[in-house]
């Protein structure tokens, strides 16, 4: 994969410092620029995969520049980052033309790992049907999940968690983004609430002499693929 | 806006003293009129009575009837009387007879005739009575005009008192109300509130301004102390995910069958458990500092608790632990959903957190006393009677739950969000186990 290039608009230096070392960390070719006027200026290039958007900047705000540039017909994915966490901001945010939102204070392994998904999430077809990866398969009309052809009996929240998985396979998904996604929840839930149910979709994924396919990341969360 | 307030305000009060002590002063002053001119008529009454008693007394008998008539025409308001020695009438119409009076040529005030009147009696040289009357209707007249100015003066004053009593105090009473507005939204929560200071500087915008210095003061020190905290949680937070990230690739490079691989494991799961209580306490400031701008909306009651059901009935499962949910219908409150949700994730959490395996935990949402409550009762452990109040408090972790993972922030999330609705939080014994129930009381202020 040649290098992603990503444009990080935040006016603060140590939060933009901090952005780009972790993104430069994992093998991204990172801009930062803390003015909003001439953000929005080198997003309207097009030359970027992905852009990290504060939402309180000098000149033009986060909100503007996002609406702005979905307006003009760019469709590159952006990661609103806020210090306001309320709903009607996330709401709002992401109305604006936000396609994640992530709120500070933020880990920076949770803030990279969404750039990434929002990297991969723009290759993907989220017009499909039918989800596959490896010998699994999810037909999103019929609510029906298959592996190797046998039908998995799974309850409506365990469908829209392996539909998240799935979109995202190959891709490590946090608990939070895991969380979000599914339940639509901002909070922190108990510990191990998601591992648990995570636990219970891998029960009815694998059986013996299937391979291994929901994989754990140790510390990080966990990931569709085959070991 | 006339209402009982107004009269016990200070400026009401002093207007009616005001107003009294005046009213006061002029019954005397008019009460010292009448007295003056009453003794002065008296007087004049008293001195005509004895000129003409003098001069008729001293005339001769066979004079006196003459000089009697002329007396007579003279002055209407005089009446005689000529009685001799034995008291029958000689001459005159006086009704007073010379038993009515002693014959000693002193004044005195009768009631005998159809007036009031004064009179007196005095022998004449030879032998006879002489009786002089005065009619004084005049002195009575005077009197009754005097009574009556005083009634009307006084009726007048009193009400002029009290409208200029009522009209001074409504403006101190409704800076006072409004400062009384102001300090109860400030005990409700509202920090940011300050009393009402006019430009005019009286006494109470002297007293509003030293209120609200004080009340700056304390913001800025409240501020201080909660800033402190989250921004050591905050600044920790980094350095803290960094360090984390380098242990878990240090870990990734070792083989995993390396003892130090363990140690290094144990470290990064350490410093999980300092990052989640970060962000759990990082949480409740934030909860905490949106104040007033929840998004209430109308929340039911049964929905959020079977959303949570429903969140938690794997972890249950796999705990081993029956989890019971009870609900009745079209139980609403208006509260900030997500919150409410957090929330009763939080209890449910703590209460399959507590309760043994093969424990049972119920999650009802119910109306107790007509308030829609939320509760979660075990049959844990249960909280010790003494240890109620101090559950909610922040890192406070209950000497019976010490081997249990957590960071004894969970509870102070929900107070933090009860708080933040004006509902209520209590703990309850399930004997055993313990029931924690949200009363969702329809705040006042909403």
């Amino acid at each position: 994969m040649d290098l992603a290039r990503i444009l990080t608009i935040e006016d603060d230096a140590t939060t933009a410092d901090e952005i780009a070392r972790e993104l430069i960390f994992r093998g991204f070719e990172v801009d930062t620029v803390a003015d909003g006027v001439e953000g929005l200026r080198l997003a309207a290039t097009g030359k970027y995969d992905a852009i990290t958007l504060d939402r309180m900047l000098p000149g033009l705000d986060g909100l503007s520049i996002a609406s702005m540039l979905k307006e003009r017909g760019l469709d590159t994915p952006i990661l609103m980052i806020s210090a306001l966490n309320d709903v009607d901001e996330r709401v709002r945010g992401l109305r604006a033309g936000g396609d994640d939102y992530l709120t500070k204070p933020f880990a920076l392994d949770e803030m990279a790992t969404r750039v990434e998904v929002l990297l991969r999430r723009r290759s993907a077809d989220a017009s499909k049907l039918v989800l596959r990866f490896a010998d699994l398969e999810l037909d999103l009309v019929a609510h029906v999940a298959r592996r190797g052809g046998r039908d998995l009996r799974l309850f409506p929240k365990e469908l829209k968690l392996l539909e998240v998985l799935l979109r995202n396979s190959g891709q490590v998904m946090t608990r939070t983004m895991i969380f979000e996604a599914v339940w639509g929840y901002n909070f922190d839930p108990g510990t191990n609430l998601i591992d648990v149910h995570v636990r219970a979709l891998r029960r009815k994924l694998e059986g013996p002499g299937l391979k291994s396919l929901l994989q754990t990341v140790r510390g990080a969360g966990y990931c569709l693929r085959v070991e | 806006m006339l209402n009982s307030g107004i009269w016990r305000t200070t400026t009401f009060r002093l207007t009616a003293l005001f107003g009294a002590v005046f009213a006061g002063g002029i019954i005397l002053l008019l009460e010292l009129v009448y007295l003056q001119t009453a003794q002065y008529l008296t007087a004049r009454v008293d001195r005509t009575l004895q000129t003409e008693a003098s001069v008729l007394a001293r005339s001769r008998p066979e004079t006196i009837l003459p000089l009697f008539r002329r007396e007579v025409a003279r002055d209407p308001l005089n009446t005689l009387g000529l009685f001799s020695a034995t008291g029958e009438r000689v001459a005159g119409d006086t009704r007073l007879t010379p038993s009515d009076l002693t014959p000693d040529g002193k004044p005195r005030e009768t009631t005998a005739g159809p007036g009031p009147a004064r009179a007196l009696a005095e022998r004449t040289s030879w032998g006879e009575i002489l009786i002089v009357e005065r009619d004084t209707r005049q002195l009575t007249e005077l009197r009754r005009i005097i009574r009556s100015a005083l009634l009307w003066s006084g009726a007048i004053i009193v009400t002029l008192g009290l409208v200029a009593g009522v009209l001074l105090s409504a403006r101190p009473l409704r800076r006072i109300r409004a400062m009384r507005a102001a300090s109860e939204a400030i005990s409700a929560g509202d920090f940011g509130t300050r009393l009402p200071v006019e430009s005019g500087g009286d006494e109470l915008d002297e007293l509003a301004t030293i209120a609200n210095r004080m009340m700056d003061e304390a913001e800025r020190s409240m501020a201080q102390a909660r800033t402190v905290g989250e921004g050591v949680a905050h600044e920790l937070r980094t350095p803290l995910t960094r360090l984390r990230a380098r242990l878990d690739h240090a870990c990734q490079d070792l083989d995993p069958n390396d003892p130090r691989r363990r140690l290094l494991e144990a470290c990064v799961s350490e410093t999980d458990a300092v990052l989640a209580r970060f962000r759990a306490l990082l949480r409740i400031a934030a909860v905490e500092a949106r104040g007033r701008r929840v998004g209430i909306e109308e929340v039911s009651l049964g929905a959020t608790v079977d959303q949570i059901a429903e969140l938690y009935a794997p972890l249950a499962a796999e705990r081993e632990i029956t989890l019971e949910v009870e609900k009745a219908a079209g139980l609403t409150v208006r509260a900030d959903g997500e919150l409410l949700l957090e929330a009763t994730s939080n209890l449910l959490d703590n209460a399959l957190k507590f309760t043994p395996a093969g424990g049972r935990v119920r999650l009802t949402a119910t109306s107790v006393g007509g308030i829609p409550t939320i509760e979660v009762a075990d049959n844990g452990p249960g909280i010790a009677e003494a240890e109620r109040a101090l559950v909610t408090k922040r890192f406070y972790r209950s000497q019976a739950s010490a081997h249990i993972e957590g960071h004894g922030l969970g509870l102070s999330l929900v107070a933090a969000v009860a708080d933040l609705h004006g509902f209520e939080l209590l703990f309850d014994d399930a004997r055993p186990g313990v029931i924690v129930r949200i009363l969702c009381r329809r705040s006042a202020s909403s």
